[in-house]
């Protein structure tokens, strides 16, 4: 899924666009602890779409590290210049909705988004 | 390389650093990523528990060695450490999106060595990352 199509589904917006904007995105993660996040290792390099609530820098940071280049950010919550700063530097795009986790996971998953593999082991 | 962590608000921009630095050395992305991600719960880990700490980083041919130390206060029992969800993070950095008890085993399971010591005067967690 497109990323303009994903900004779409969720009746959002996109707060930093500098990055991967032609990327196709098959998979998805929602988390609003970046440490659970950290267990998302795909040995694949398959795109995958961040959801979370946490608005800091951390969690562009996170993304980064994990290769991953898009966080959808949920229910809302306004965004400081210092992490869309942080996201320009490190190739991350920003979207935003007012949508809740939960209708924004099942928005996305009816949409044909489906979860990232990842494994607790 | 040694890298001084203390940082909260700034938590895995070392890291980066660190990762952008290694990126024309290692050549596997999946052993770049989880590099990243073991030097990301130890800069965090440092930050968040200790007093502050040091990551050195060791660039070998075929593994990277990173050793992250610090003054403590220590870790009074590894094993319950070492158990997923087993967490004395406070609440603040839970509030970053931190400690949810699995930084230590994420760490132990994507790195190709790992060792773990700790007293009341400090913790030393070293772990490699093969990277042919």
């Amino acid at each position: 899924m497109k990323i303009n199509e994903i900004t779409k589904v969720v009746s959002g917006k996109i707060l930093q666009s500098d990055g991967k904007n032609d990327i196709d995105i098959k998979y998805a993660f929602a988390a609003d602890l970046m440490s659970d996040v950290l267990f998302v290792i795909s040995r694949k390099e398959e795109p995958i779409l961040l959801i979370t609530g946490v608005t800091n820098p951390s969690v562009i940071r996170t993304a980064a590290i994990l290769d991953i280049s898009v966080v959808l950010i949920v229910r809302g919550k306004p965004v400081s210049d210092e992490t869309i700063k942080v996201a320009k530097r490190n190739k991350v795009i920003v979207l935003h909705t007012n949508h809740i986790m939960f209708v924004t996971c099942a928005l996305l998953h009816n949409a044909g988004l489906e979860g990232a593999p990842w494994t607790i082991t | 390389m040694r890298i001084f962590v203390e940082d909260i608000a700034n938590i895995g921009s070392t890291t980066l650093k660190i990762k952008n630095k290694l990126k024309d050395i290692v050549s596997r992305p999946d052993a770049l990523r989880r590099l990243g991600v073991c030097l990301f719960e130890s800069e965090a880990n440092l930050a968040i528990h200790s007093t502050g700490g040091v990551l050195e980083i060791v660039v070998f041919s075929s593994k990277i060695s990173v050793t992250a130390s610090d003054n403590g206060p220590g870790i009074p029992d590894i094993e319950k450490a070492l158990t997923p969800g087993f967490s004395t993070a406070p609440p603040w950095a839970r509030e970053l999106g931190f400690g949810s008890g699995m930084g230590l085993k994420n760490i132990k399971r994507l790195s190709n060595a790992f060792s773990l010591m700790s007293t009341s005067a400090g913790t030393v967690l070293k772990f490699e990352i093969a990277t042919l």
